[in-house]
């Protein structure tokens, strides 16, 4: 029998009321640091039994403690200063990063709460880490005016980060690359910056890409060095996925069957039908089954049920076809190496 | 000579204020205010960011487009015929709109912008009063019927019918505008940076657009703005062409666009987008008034028809680093309108007299101080990163 639609998340998860409250409380000056950690340790607490009790194969420790997914390595990292708030979409914002000097990692930054995570829990617990693209692309540059520069120094930063994950036993860490999309002249130095990152890295590596053209990226980006690439799929209508009849994925892919940025609650009719598309151009050894991004834009009800929505799909189409559950070592994959296929290569050309 | 906007302005507050309209979006979204509450808030920060824009020194504002989510939901979603889909990424910002799906030919039924520009220009009029200074014009923002077309997802119309119904569609906004007598109103047509150089039936329906889009409109002044890229694959003849009275091109992510610029007839307008939108580094103010007597020199245009701008909206800086990129602008403006070089000179820091050699990269400026030639010569880029190492 084979394994797979193991089911995971894109990393974060929406905070509670609660300790929305209590960081703005903590940003005006009003509550001080333990207090703060508390509450964000046990929101994760939360979060992690959630994933549990639903059954979620990999789990994620939710983001309880971060704000915007660039802006937060930033902070962390030398050669940075945080500059005012700009607006992503709608009714969102986020506090634009300045790189201001040589960029360098000078501290690990998401090693205790991953450490944290896993402990209380006994299933693998991704390690959630921000690509080095994207900080750069979601930053403005006062300091290096070469981007390549700023990315490759970024990369060294976090291919650190990634590697002492890899050594606390963290046997999935993905590294979010969704700016990755909006340039495909620069797609080569995502790759270039992703082979920095994970270089000797003894984990299954994955990167999460979203919200952009991914026709015109197809099939370049499969030049990342990652062993999964995790996409948005639901909210473009499954679309790439006929380009794989076409040009063969070579990678796993995380496959989002949830839209994240609508209130309404697809049914397990509508993911599974999602999911069975995906199996009818890969193997289900190498498909996850999650969200199209991170969930913390919806409510917490919201976001639980969408997760039960995602889990109770991969349920049934594995029950329809036979699929069993048990989890893959997490270690590299040959799909790392596996880029492009060269063009004689491509079926149909 | 004058400075003016893109169009949008952030809608985020100054360092140290409340974040009222955020505040407000959130409560709506709760139920716990209604839309005239909301609205309410929207109007105070369009008063507050035209405000702004007129204390900085521009003399043509815009509302900010502060109440828009993006440009193609609100024009999209005034017109029959669309809904409104998933969130796309906009160019390669990191600033996403939710895509309009045709469902049928899209038609107007009754304006969508009107209402707004008039509360805009009666704000105007009450800023001016209230500073005892003459109202500044205010000019409409609208996307363009090309890049409506393009950005959005055709479904069964069939993008060629799309973006010629829209360009009819805009049209009627265009007049509905003109008789409402706003005075100036400019089309976005940033999706002309995406066709390319062997894109021959592109640059066909982006022309049939512009054409039918400014049809029987020639006591309108229309701005055509291109930013996000250089256009010049469009091609001067079809761009000027149409008859635009001035066009507004992105001079730092395309800089080819100096190319029209030097190509479009001399009874045009031009506005420079010389202040980098994309980046929170302040404008060299030498490069800035170097191109708008460039602007003037081309064509023997003269200084009365060139204008300067942001290269793009403005919304992808915090607040306090848009306001002060106008400032400078206008201060610019005011600048490159001396036409006495010696006045000129002595109003200019000292180290950039020579204004033209500064942006053709042979301003050397001080060590650590990022150079004029940087921002829009690559070549000079290139050496002087050379030189700092």
């Amino acid at each position: 029998m084979s394994n797979g639609l193991w089911t995971t998340s894109v990393g974060s998860f929406p905070k509670p009321p609660e300790l929305i409250r209590a960081r703005a409380e903590h940003a005006a000056g009003r509550l001080g640091d333990e207090e703060l950690q508390a509450l964000e340790r046990r929101a994760t607490e939360d979060w992690i039994r959630f994933q549990e009790e639903i059954g979620v194969d990999i789990l994620v420790d939710g983001e309880m403690y971060r704000g915007d997914m660039a802006t937060y390595f930033a902070e962390e990292l030398a050669g940075f200063e945080i500059g005012g708030l700009v607006r992503s979409y709608g009714n969102r914002y986020y506090r634009k990063p300045i790189a201001v000097g040589e960029v360098r990692r000078t501290h690990p930054i998401t090693l205790e709460a991953w450490t944290f995570a896993q402990s209380l829990t006994d299933r693998p617990v991704k390690g959630m880490l921000t690509g080095p693209y994207t900080i750069a692309d979601w930053s403005f540059d006062e300091h290096y005016g070469s981007r390549r520069d700023f990315v490759l120094d970024l990369a060294r930063a976090i291919h650190e980060e990634a590697m002492d994950l890899a050594a606390a036993g963290a046997r999935f860490i993905q590294v979010d690359e969704p700016a990755a999309s909006a340039r495909m002249d620069e797609l080569p130095l995502v790759a270039e910056a992703m082979a920095i990152v994970t270089d000797g890295l003894q984990a299954h590596a994955i990167t999460h890409i979203c919200y952009g053209d991914f026709m015109q990226a197809y099939p370049t980006m499969l030049d990342i060095p990652v062993d999964q690439v995790d996409l948005e799929m639901a909210n473009s209508g499954y679309d790439l996925l006929e380009r794989f009849r076409e040009v063969p994925f070579t990678k796993a892919i995380g496959l989002g069957v949830v839209d994240v940025h609508s209130h309404r609650i697809e049914t397990v009719d509508e993911a599974a039908a999602g999911i069975r598309r995906a199996l009818e151009v890969l193997p289900p050894e190498r498909v996850y089954v999650d969200p199209d991004c991170g969930l913390k834009t919806r409510t917490v009800e919201e976001a639980r049920e969408k997760m039960r929505v995602v889990v109770e799909a991969a349920r049934r189409v594995r029950a329809e076809r036979g699929i069993g559950d048990a989890l893959p070592d997490g270690g590299p994959t040959p799909g790392r190496s596996l880029g492009a296929p060269a063009r004689g290569a491509e079926a149909g050309r | 000579m004058f400075a003016t906007l893109v169009g949008a302005y952030p809608r985020t507050p100054l360092p140290g204020r409340p974040f009222r309209l955020r505040s407000a979006h959130a409560r709506l979204e709760r139920g716990e205010i209604d839309e005239p509450a909301f609205r309410a808030v929207q109007d105070e920060l369009v008063r507050e960011v035209m405000a702004e824009q007129l204390d900085a020194g521009l003399q043509l504002l815009t509302d900010g487009q502060v109440r828009w989510d993006d440009q193609q939901t609100a024009m999209a979603g005034g017109l029959r015929g669309f809904e409104i889909t998933g969130l796309l990424r906009y160019f390669d910002t990191n600033t996403y709109f939710r895509q309009p799906r045709a469902t049928e030919m899209p038609r107007w039924e009754s304006p969508v912008t009107v209402a707004d520009w008039q509360f805009a220009r009666d704000t105007a009029a009450e800023l001016a009063r209230e500073r005892g200074v003459e109202a500044p014009p205010v000019k409409q923002c609208l996307v363009g019927p090309y890049t409506l077309g393009r950005l959005s997802d055709a479904g069964d119309v069939g993008r060629e019918r799309l973006v010629l119904a829209l360009a009819e569609a805009l049209n009627e906004e265009l007049r509905a505008l003109r008789a409402a007598g706003a005075p100036v109103v400019q089309l976005d047509e940033n999706a002309l940076t995406l066709i390319g150089p062997d894109e021959d039936a592109e640059r066909r329906l982006a022309a049939e657009a512009l054409r039918r889009v400014t049809r029987d409109l020639d006591d309108l002044h229309l701005c055509l703005s291109i930013t996000m890229g250089d256009a010049a694959a469009v091609g001067a003849d079809v761009l000027f062409e149409a008859p635009f009275r001035s066009y507004l091109f992105d001079l730092i992510a395309g800089p080819d666009n100096w190319e029209l610029i030097a190509r479009a007839p001399h009874e045009r307008g031009i506005v420079c987008g010389v202040a980098d939108a994309r980046n929170t580094m302040p404008d060299d103010e030498p490069v800035m008034i170097w191109a708008a007597h460039y602007a003037a020199s081309t064509q023997a245009r003269g200084l009365d028809r060139v204008a300067l701008a942001p290269s793009a909206s403005l919304e992808y800086l915090p607040r306090d680093r848009a306001k002060a990129k106008i400032e400078a602008l206008a201060e610019a403006a005011r600048k490159a309108a001396i036409t006495d070089p010696e006045e000129l000179a002595r109003q200019m820091d000292p180290r950039a007299v020579d204004i033209r050699s500064a942006a053709l990269g042979r301003y050397a400026p001080p060590a650590g101080r990022p150079g004029a030639a940087e921002k829009t010569n690559p070549a000079a880029q290139a050496e002087a990163r050379r030189g700092e190492r």
